[in-house]
C-alpha cells in the first residue's frame, strides 16, 4: 500500500468520526471535477484541516482515492455503458433504473460510443462487466470453433 | 473437397447453428500503467495470485503482486493492445499447458503453443503450470538406473530415475551435449523426454531440435522453448510448463527425463521480472524467493511409489558458472537442492578430455543405489584410482626418475582417463560400458598404446558381440558371477591375442 492510500483511508476514518462522510465526499468530488470546494463550510473546513497534513504534491491523488473509497461506502456505483450508437434518454433512464434495482445501489451512468461492438451494449458496473455485444458473441463463437477444430 | 475439409466445414456449420448467444459476465479492472511488460491495474478485487487475466486484443497476463492499491500483472506476450484506461478481465483460472502424448515430437512455447509449424497441439488435456510437488508418502527411493550412455557418468556419477542431477560448468564445456546425449540414449527405453530451453538463442534451440531429429530422439521428446527474444515471463514460466507436461506421464506411471537448459538464465529472467514488479532486491539483486523458485521446481521431480503408479521424473538442471565459480549465489542454491552434480571443467575440455567431467567435484548422492551390480563392482575403484593418478601426475611432471610402481600407476591412470573419453552422440550400451571398464580397471589395457585405446575399445566391443553374444547381457542382469567373469577374461585375452596376431594396434 502506498502513502496516498494510507492518507485516503485516514481521511475516510476522519470523515466517519465526524459523521461527515457524504459531505466530505461532495466537497472532494467538487474539487476533483473543478466545480467548487472553495466555498467555506463545515465540510470544507474539515477537509482543509486534514489536507494540511498531506504533502502538497500528493493531495489530488489522495482526494481521488478518498472519493473512490467513499463511493463504495455510500452505495454509489459508477456504471459505464458502451454502445455502438447513441442511446435515447428513455433507454438510458430505463437502463439506469434497472441497474440500480438489480445492484441495490445508486448508479452514476456514463455512456461511451464504440462502433466496433457492432450491436448490443456492454455494461461495466464497478468491477463487473456484462457484455451483451455482437462483437463478444462473435468472439465466443470463434473460440468455440477453434477449440473444436483443434481437439479434432 | 476432401473428407478432412468437409468434416471441418460441417463442424463449423453445426457450431454456428447450435450457438447459444448468452451474455458474458466477468470481473474487470482498469489498466493504470503499462511499461516493460508489466501492467498495473485497479479494480480486480477478487483476483488470485497467479491467475490468468485477459486484456483487449486477447493479450494474456498473470497477476503477480496483489496489493490494496491494485494488481501488478506480467504480460505473456507483447504490449500491443494494452493501453492505459483499457479493461482487464479475470479468467478465474491459473495458467495451464496442454499435456499428453500428442506433444511428443513437438516444439512448443512456455504456454504450449506450437512453434514448429506442425499445426495445433491437439492433446485435449491440460494441466496447471504451477503445482505442489508430491508429498513424502507418495514417493519411493530412487532404485532404477537412468542410463546416460556416457561411461564416465554411468560408472562414477550414476543417475537414478527420479533423481535431480545438476550439470554445472562454465560456458563451452559440454553441458548441453551431456543432456542431449542422455536424451538420445533413452531411445527404446520407454522414457519420455522434455527439453526446456530457457533464454537461449533460437539458432541454438534449432540445432538441438535438429540433433534430436537426426538421432531419432524427437519422437519421444517435447521441446519447450522460451528464447532470449521472448518476454521474461515466458522464460520464467517455461520450466514449470515442462514439469507440468512431464507430470502427466509420471502420474500415469511413466518415466520422464526433463532437462532444464539452463536455470542460471531462468534466475536472471526471474530477477528481471521481480525488479520490474518492484519486489525488493537481495543478494546479487535476486529477489528473496529465488531459492524457492528453483526448489519448488526441482521438488516436482521424483519417483512415485507403486500405489501412485510408480512413475518418475528425473531432472537434469543445467547451471552455467562464471570462471568456474561454484560458490556464486545461484550455483550454491541449486547444488544444495539437487541430489548431486556433474561438474565440467574448461581446462579438461581444452586438453581433450571430453566429457570434461571433474570426478573430484562431481558426485551423485542417490544414484549408486540405482546402479546395476556389475557396474557397481566394475566402477568401484575408478574414482580412487583417478584421484591417485591425478596426484601422482602433478608430482611426476617435475621428476624424471620414477620408480616402477609409480610408472605403473601413471600408465594405468592414463588409460582410465582415455577410456572415459567419449565422442558426442555416441552413447554406449550398459553391457559395453561394463566390458570396456572391466578391461580397463583390471589392467588389460595397460600394454595398449594410449592413442589406440578408443579403437581398441571399439574393437573389443565388436569382438564380444560377434563371439560372445549374450555374455555381457547376462553379466549386466545377473552381476559379475565367477563363471561369467572367467568367460569375460578369456574373451578379452583372446581379443588381445587376435590384435597381436593381426598386428592391428
Amino acid at each position: 500500500m502506498n502513502l496516498d492510500s494510507f492518507y485516503a483511508r485516514g481521511l475516510v476514518e476522519y470523515a466517519e468520526s465526524l459523521d461527515m462522510l457524504p459531505i466530505l465526499y461532495e466537497v472532494a468530488s467538487g474539487i476533483l471535477d473543478g466545480l467548487g470546494g472553495t466555498e467555506r463550510g463545515r465540510g470544507t473546513d474539515a477537509l482543509i484541516r486534514f489536507m494540511r497534513a498531506v504533502p502538497r504534491g500528493n493531495r489530488r491523488s489522495v482526494l481521488k482515492k478518498f472519493a473512490a473509497l467513499t463511493r463504495g461506502k455510500l452505495g454509489i456505483i459508477d456504471v459505464e455503458v458502451t454502445a455502438p450508437r447513441p442511446l435515447s434518454p428513455e433507454q438510458l433512464s430505463a437502463l439506469s433504473e434497472g441497474i440500480g434495482r438489480a445492484l441495490k445501489k445508486k448508479p452514476v451512468v456514463s455512456v461511451k460510443l464504440d462502433d466496433s461492438l457492432i450491436g448490443g451494449i456492454r455494461v461495466i458496473a464497478g468491477n463487473r462487466m456484462t457484455d451483451y455485444s455482437i462483437r463478444q458473441k462473435i468472439f465466443r463463437l470463434k473460440q468455440d470453433i477453434r477449440e473444436k477444430v483443434v481437439s479434432k | 473437397m476432401n473428407s478432412g475439409l468437409h468434416d471441418i466445414s460441417s463442424l463449423i456449420k453445426n457450431e454456428v447453428l447450435g450457438f447459444i448467444a448468452s451474455p458474458e459476465a466477468s470481473e474487470v479492472g482498469r489498466v493504470m500503467q503499462v511499461g516493460d511488460g508489466i501492467v498495473h491495474a485497479i479494480g480486480l478485487d477478487n483476483v488470485m495470485s497467479g491467475e490468468l487475466v485477459r486484456f483487449d486484443d486477447d493479450v494474456m497476463g498473470i497477476a503477480m503482486n496483489l496489493s490494496f492499491d491494485g494488481v501488478s500483472i506480467v504480460l505473456l506476450s507483447g504490449m500491443k493492445g494494452v493501453k492505459e484506461g483499457g479493461l482487464v478481465h479475470r479468467t478465474g483460472r491459473i495458467a495451464e499447458v496442454p499435456v499428453g502424448d500428442a506433444l511428443l515430437g513437438r516444439v512448443v512455447n512456455a504456454i504450449g503453443e506450437p512453434l514448429d509449424r506442425k499445426g495445433p497441439v491437439g492433446t485435449g488435456k491440460s494441466r496447471p503450470i504451477e503445482r505442489i510437488a508430491p508429498g513424502v508418502l507418495a514417493r519411493q527411493t530412487v532404485n532404477v538406473p537412468l542410463l546416460t550412455g556416457i561411461k564416465a557418468i554411468d560408472s562414477m556419477i550414476p543417475i537414478g530415475r527420479g533423481q535431480r542431477q545438476l550439470i554445472i560448468g562454465d560456458r563451452q564445456t559440454g553441458k548441453t551435449a551431456i543432456a542431449i546425449d542422455t536424451i538420445i540414449n533413452q531411445k527404446d527405453k520407454n522414457v519420455k523426454c522434455v527439453y526446456v530451453a530457457i533464454g537461449q538463442k533460437m539458432s541454438t534451440v534449432a540445432d538441438a531440435v535438429k540433433t534430436l531429429t537426426d538421432r531419432g530422439a524427437l519422437g519421444y521428446t517435447v521441446v519447450v522453448a522460451a528464447s532470449a527474444a521472448e518476454p521474461v515471463t515466458m522464460q520464467y514460466l517455461s520450466p514449470y510448463s515442462g514439469a507440468a507436461m512431464g507430470e502427466e506421464w509420471m502420474q500415469n506411471g511413466g518415466d520422464v527425463l526433463i532437462v532444464y537448459d539452463d536455470l542460471s538464465k531462468h534466475a536472471v529472467a526471474y530477477r528481471t521480472m521481480s525488479l520490474l514488479l518492484r519486489r525488493p532486491p537481495g543478494r546479487e539483486a535476486y529477489p528473496g524467493d529465488v531459492f524457492y523458485l528453483h526448489s519448488r521446481l526441482l521438488e516436482r521431480a521424483g519417483r512415485l511409489n507403486a500405489e501412485n503408479g510408480g512413475g518418475s521424473i528425473t531432472a537434469l538442471p543445467i547451471i552455467e558458472t562464471q570462471a568456474g565459480d561454484m560458490s556464486a549465489y545461484i550455483p550454491t542454491n541449486v547444488i544444495s537442492i539437487t541430489d548431486g552434480q556433474i561438474y565440467l571443467e574448461t581446462e579438461a575440455f581444452n586438453s581433450g578430455i571430453r566429457p570434461a567431467i571433474n570426478p573430484g567435484l562431481s558426485v551423485s548422492r542417490v544414484g549408486s543405489s540405482a546402479q546395476v551390480k556389475a557396474m557397481k563392482k566394475v566402477a568401484a575403484p575408478i574414482r580412487m584410482e583417478l584421484a591417485q593418478y591425478r596426484e601422482l601426475a602433478s608430482f611426476a611432471q617435475f621428476s624424471s626418475d620414477l620408480d616402477d610402481e609409480t610408472k605403473s600407476r601413471l600408465r594405468h591412470g592414463e588409460r582410465i582417463v582415455e577410456t572415459l573419453k567419449q565422442d558426442q552422440f555416441s552413447p554406449f550400451r550398459l553391457e559395453d560400458e561394463i566390458l570396456v571398464l572391466y578391461a580397463t580397471v583390471k589392467k588389460y589395457l595397460n600394454d595398449v598404446n594410449v592413442e589406440k585405446i578408443l579403437s581398441f575399445e571399439n574393437g573389443l566391443v565388436e569382438y564380444f558381440m560377434n563371439n560372445y553374444g549374450g555374455l555381457m547381457e547376462d553379466a549386466a542382469s545377473k552381476g559379475l558371477e565367477p563363471e561369467l567373469e572367467e568367460k569375460i577374461v578369456r574373451g578379452i585375452e583372446q581379443y588381445k591375442q587376435f590384435v597381436r596376431e593381426e598386428n592391428l594396434f
